[in-house]
């Protein structure tokens, strides 16, 4: 027998363990990923390890869980661990917590936007096309309302937003009657619309605050959509152009 | 587990359909599974990827599971391969971290056009035939020297034993290291890199590239699973409920995938997945 037989022999053998191991491994990941991230207020760990705060370690997975039977015990509990995987369009969210500003969750890396030459355009089927500088959006009337994010089977936050309404906006703009659809697009280029009706109703809104506080920029700085009864991918952050479109153009 | 009966039906349901076509295609499902996630089930990029690397795991065990059985994959090989892609995959798992996902929409997009590309082109020759290689014939029966790296398997098609040698390791090791990283960025299989090198270029036969290619695909994505693992981008409830369908939903397409053509399923699903590939195209702002 040469080395290269003991050699595939050893390997031949080894292979059906390494495929049971890797079964394992998919359903270990896909369980302890539970552990590692239930209580749903914790924030999720974020790479690299360096933009967590000293106080936490990106290995913290199975260190102070409640036991099952605290989890369970109060339904309160069970609700809100619940609505990651609710539409936010059915959920009353009056009773809720506010999220604390710290606590607000995000995805991805954020996108860096330089305010002195920042605009936000509005463009599209208007009459009035508009450029706006970040002082002449803070200048228009201002709603403030408390609005649940619900980014499906991730997190939920329920924070106080502060902002311009949409309708007020495209109402300056004056859109055109064959208008369908609104576009939001970010800075980097994500994209997202909503129907012009969507668009023009009320708790769909142009944030710059959220809690009081002026947006922070992993939070969408200085603008971001805030759309009431829909997904968190609808709520577009980095906001620099907005462009009506017919259904059937882009 | 919270999952509403709603929820759970409808991952079900869209892990069996990933899971039907990737085993009727013959590529993996992750390359359906994140735009299914992103754009109908509104879950940000990172967590979709995170979910379709693990899925990637269980089916590629699952098929690899009989393969390493038969003896059609080629162990040696692909552990020499696995090197790159594992090297690959971890440095795409950790430059995904660093991506808005903006542009890792985009980079997807691009891929699924390839993607669209390689489907169609793919049906326009008569494939599942091995594409005879003039440069590195099979060689005869049990030759007594197969090098380092070749192997031999039974093809009850051909009914008979076939050997090879592999040629030119480094193109593969190249073209693994791309598949690698492109399965750690996008929490795809990556064989549709790897599969035509390992055949064309390493000489090895169709079934054993495919099915070496297959074996190297679970290993690759644990390594980044990992990293998505570690990032706190695995969900549960959401990726346990699409393996379970994708699973089922491979076993129902391998089962149908006999009776049907797959050139015809192919030129179909090349032209489907257009507007997929524009509505990412449009969420990605190019």
């Amino acid at each position: 027998m040469t080395l290269c037989e003991v050699v595939d022999d050893i390997i031949k053998h080894m292979a059906g363990r390494c495929v049971i191991f890797m079964s394992l491994a998919s359903l270990v990941l896909a369980g302890c990923g539970g552990v590692a991230v239930t209580p749903m207020d914790t924030p999720v760990p974020t790479w690299p390890p360096t933009e967590i705060e000293p106080t936490s370690s990106p290995t913290r997975m199975p260190v102070p869980l409640p036991s099952p039977l605290e989890q369970r015990s109060s339904s309160s509990a069970d609700r809100t661990d619940s609505l990651i995987y609710q539409d936010p369009a059915d959920v009353d969210n009056s009773d809720l917590p506010i999220t604390a500003i710290e606590e607000l969750h995000t995805t991805g890396k954020p996108v860096e936007l330089d305010i002195t030459t920042y605009r936000l355009t509005v463009e599209g089927l208007v009459e009035n096309p508009l450029s706006l500088s970040y002082e002449e959006i803070l200048a228009y009337p201002s709603v403030t309302e408390v609005v649940l994010l619900i980014c499906p089977h991730v997190f939920y936050d329920n924070a106080e937003w502060t902002g311009v309404p949409v309708a007020d906006i495209l109402r300056q703009a004056k859109v055109k009657p064959e208008a369908e659809k609104v576009y939001f697009k970010a800075s980097g280029g994500y994209r997202q619309s909503l129907t012009i009706e969507e668009a023009l109703s009320d708790g769909v809104f142009l944030a710059y605050e959220v809690n009081g506080q002026p947006l922070p920029q992993e939070h969408g700085y200085p603008l971001r959509l805030v759309a009431r009864g829909k997904y968190g991918s609808r709520w577009v952050k980095w906001l620099t152009h907005i462009e009506v479109i017919s259904g059937d153009s882009l | 587990m919270y999952l509403t009966i709603h929820n759970l039906f409808w991952l079900l349901l869209t892990g069996s359909i990933v899971g039907v076509l990737g085993a009727i295609l013959g590529i993996g499902g992750g390359i359906f599974l994140v735009p299914a996630l992103v754009l109908i089930f509104h879950i940000p990029v990172h967590h979709a990827i995170a979910t379709s690397i693990v899925s990637v795991i269980a089916t590629s065990s699952a098929v690899a599971s009989t393969n390493v059985e038969k003896g059609l994959a080629n162990m040696r090989l692909g552990m020499t391969l696995e090197v790159a892609t594992v090297l690959g995959a971890m440095s795409g798992a950790l430059t995904a971290g660093w991506l808005s996902e903006a542009t890792l929409l985009q980079i997807f997009a691009v891929v699924l056009l390839v993607v669209a590309v390689l489907l169609g082109w793919k049906s326009s020759k008569s494939e599942r035939e091995a594409i005879p290689n003039p440069q590195h014939p099979v060689l005869d029966d049990q030759p007594d020297d197969l090098g380092l790296l070749g192997a031999s398997f039974y093809d009850p098609a051909e009914g008979r034993q076939i050997s090879y040698r592999v040629w030119k390791v480094l193109p593969g090791f190249l073209a693994s290291l791309i598949a690698g990283n492109l399965s750690g960025l996008l929490g795809v299989g990556g064989g549709f890199i790897k599969v035509p090198v390992i055949h064309l270029i390493c000489g090895v036969p169709m079934k054993a590239a495919t099915a070496t290619s297959n074996f190297m695909i679970g290993v690759t994505a644990v390594a980044s699973a990992l990293i998505y693992f570690g990032r706190g981008e695995v969900r549960p409830a959401l990726t346990a409920t699409v393996i379970l369908g994708v699973l089922a939903g491979s076993f129902i397409g391998s089962v149908v995938s006999q009776r049907l053509s797959g050139r015809l399923v192919q030129a179909i699903f090349a032209v489907f997945l257009l507007p997929v590939i524009w509505q990412m195209f449009v969420r990605a702002g190019l």
